[in-house]
């Protein structure tokens, strides 16, 4: 019987797959000649929903399909892959969207059953972990070193060495911890692994705990992703029944648990610190460093906290070795980076590719450009506290030092464009105000100094500013970068000032 | 009916379990009322200053009840540079209501949120859970009188 694939990821539902899925099913019942499989999605947003179809001859894509499409896709011969304009995109693999990426932590996505640990392990999936249980932790923890991977959920720091110094701690319990606090607005990489393979998650969990001698993990994950958490539930229990999480993981007499916990609607818990909190039951406010949770985290023992990313891309790094990994990227970023463009391009979607390829070729390349009749102006990378990047500086490569060094910050790979219709001000105050929204309120620099910047950019907007405004901002900007304690503060200046350095007629006040 | 003594109880063992706990119950209840709040401190033996502190944190834990359908517009960077702006002054009119507010008649709660992470789909939002992309304001209202009317 030929295999209908079909993406439930939260964003292909909303695209219509949900409307899809169930005409889909009544036609299933209708005539019984085709199976559905419901997979994670291959993030080519633009095209779905998106249909495809498993014949004699590989896999064939349908894209943006309508529900009233299908009883004619259907009488067409969809099931056997016919070409069938307009709809028709051939071997999904060889659209120019996907078929210059390199897959790695995203291999999986859109292309199996998301929630069966069969299919997974048929897949490849759990290579990593039985390697890894043949090998000595401590060659593990080197396979991670040899890759070179960097933390994906924004800090970019290196994962080995993280999982080292938690294996040099002596201590009765210690932690993993996945976070799935995935905040960034213009962000989704994370959700989409959790809920289009959150084996390799687990996966990549239970590698990291046999490294460092970790017996229980969490995979923390934000309110707004009610899916994810769903789909990494169930995961987690099929995961049990399979026999490769809990008390003898796959008869190694190695035992590690997960349990899932979600979050309560607050940017800052995805902070390492605010989130640990956050675990422990309290008010998610963010604890000064060091002490780090590499040594000092969760319930004061030694913790790993490395994001869902960075987590799903170890089990591949240790099925094919760190060299393997290491042989991508350029300069210290190795290996592949998800990106995921938003905002106002032709052609958004994620995209994984290996380090080194130029923001502007991804912007063009993958993400279209501008949307036809438009001009793209800026282009926000790391999220709401990355530099706002002009056009002279798309040239940087896709590089954590590169991005660092011309000021601004790759992070969790999110890339935001904004064309020529976008009221520059009005980005500006809205940055601010989510820094003030989302302040935890524990450094009064952050708390307060988000409050007036975002006062003092309204007063600007609505044509009332003063002489001193900018110094003002300056000022502000001054304390809260050097006085908070984490990120969300030191960082949330950064664009605002940016924008007014790139468009600075747009907070003049208009002339009277 | 739930017995939210009865939730609590199957959580209280450990203190880190606080916020689940009270994300079960308001799962169960809607929001968390001021029985649930002396309760909670009860079972776990903390104050109940102790608890609302935890409560006020969490933007997504209730003490008042909801309307029936809940309406969250991404805010996000996204969704912005694709015009929410302007689903939001038409969600606004529509409503009657401003962010944080439930409508006079009880039907809807009006939020917004930074980011459902369907940014490729901007603008977005979701009703009740379910995330609807690529929105114009006819398109996002219309959602909302097809939950309303059933």
């Amino acid at each position: 019987m030929v295999d209908v694939f079909l993406s439930c990821d939260s964003a292909s539902r909303a695209a219509g797959s949900r409307q899809l899925e169930a005409v889909l099913r009544r036609e299933q019942a209708r005539r019984s000649d085709f199976g559905l499989t419901l997979t994670g999605s291959r993030g080519a947003f633009f095209m779905e929903p998106m249909l495809e179809v498993g014949t004699t001859a590989g896999r064939v894509a349908y894209g943006n399909v309508a529900v009233a499409d299908v009883p004619f896709l259907l009488s067409a011969g969809m099931l056997e892959g016919k070409p069938i304009a307009p709809f028709y995109l051939g071997d999904p693999e060889q659209i120019p969207f996907l078929k210059g990426q390199t897959r790695v932590t995203f291999a999986r996505c859109g292309r199996i059953a998301c929630d069966s640990p069969l299919a997974y392990e048929k897949d490849g999936g759990l290579a990593g972990l039985r390697a890894a249980l043949q090998r000595a932790p401590q060659d593990v923890i080197d396979e991670v070193q040899r890759s070179q991977l960097r933390g994906r959920g924004g800090a970019a720091f290196p994962t080995g060495v993280k999982w080292q110094t938690v294996a040099a701690c002596a201590a009765d319990q210690k932690y993993i911890v996945a976070n799935g606090d995935e905040g960034d607005p213009g962000t989704y990489a994370d959700r989409m692994l959790m809920e289009g393979d959150p084996f390799a998650v687990l996966e990549g969990m239970a590698i990291a705990a046999w490294a460092v001698g970790a017996s229980q993990g969490f995979v923390y994950i934000r309110a707004e992703y009610p899916r994810a958490a769903a789909a990494m539930r169930t995961a987690a229990e099929k995961a049990r029944q399979a026999g490769w999480l809990g008390r003898d993981i796959l008869s190694s007499g190695f035992g590690f648990d997960v349990e899932v916990r979600q979050g309560g609607g607050t940017y800052v818990c995805g902070e390492e610190t605010a989130l640990l909190e956050s675990l422990e039951g309290k008010r998610g406010i963010v604890r000064a460093k060091p002490p780090y949770p590499a040594t000092c985290g969760l319930f004061g023992k030694p913790t790993i906290v490395n994001n869902i990313t960075t987590l799903a891309t170890i089990p591949a790094i240790i099925g094919r070795g760190g060299d393997w990994y290491a042989s991508m990227g350029t300069g210290r970023s190795r290996g592949a980076m998800a990106l995921q463009l938003a905002g106002a391009l032709a052609t958004p979607g994620l995209v994984e590719v290996p380090f080194g390829i130029t923001l502007r070729q991804v912007i063009q390349e993958y993400g279209g450009g501008a949307r036809p009749g438009r001009k793209l102006i800026a282009v926000q990378a790391g999220g709401p506290l990355g530099d706002l990047l002009g056009e002279d500086r798309w040239d940087i490569p896709i590089d954590f030092d590169a991005f660092a060094a011309a000021g601004g910050m790759l992070g969790h790979g999110g890339i935001v464009a904004y064309d020529d219709q976008t009221d520059i001000a009005a980005l500006a105050y809205r940055l601010m105000e989510f820094c003030a929204h989302e302040s935890c309120g524990k450094c009064a620099p952050c708390r307060m100094g988000a409050q007036r910047s975002a006062e003092i950019l309204a007063s600007m907007r609505l044509g009332n500013g003063m002489l001193d405004d900018e110094q003002a901002l300056d000022d502000v900007a001054f304390a809260m970068r050097g006085a908070s304690l984490c990120a969300l503060g030191g960082m949330a200046p950064t664009p605002v000032l940016s924008a007014m350095k790139l468009f600075p007629e747009a907070f003049r006040p208009p002339t009277r | 009916m739930v017995d939210i003594a009865q939730v609590l109880a199957t959580h209280a063992s450990r203190r880190s379990t606080l916020l689940a706990a009270l994300q079960e119950v308001q799962q169960c209840e809607g929001f968390i009322s001021d029985k649930t709040v002396a309760l909670a401190a009860r079972v776990y033996q903390i104050t109940e200053g102790e608890v609302r502190s935890v409560i006020e944190f969490y933007r997504e834990l209730r003490t008042a009840p909801p309307g029936r359908h809940r309406l969250c517009l991404c805010r996000g960077d996204s969704c912005a540079a694709r015009g929410a702006e302007k689903l939001a002054g038409a969600l606004e009119k529509y409503l009657g209501v401003r962010p944080g507010q439930t409508t006079t008649c009880g039907g809807v709660t009006y939020d917004t949120v930074y980011c459902l992470g369907a940014c490729a789909l901007s603008p977005s939002a979701s009703i009740d859970g379910q995330v609807h992309a690529r929105l114009t304001s006819d398109e996002i209202i219309a959602r909302l009188k097809e939950v309303e009317h059933g």
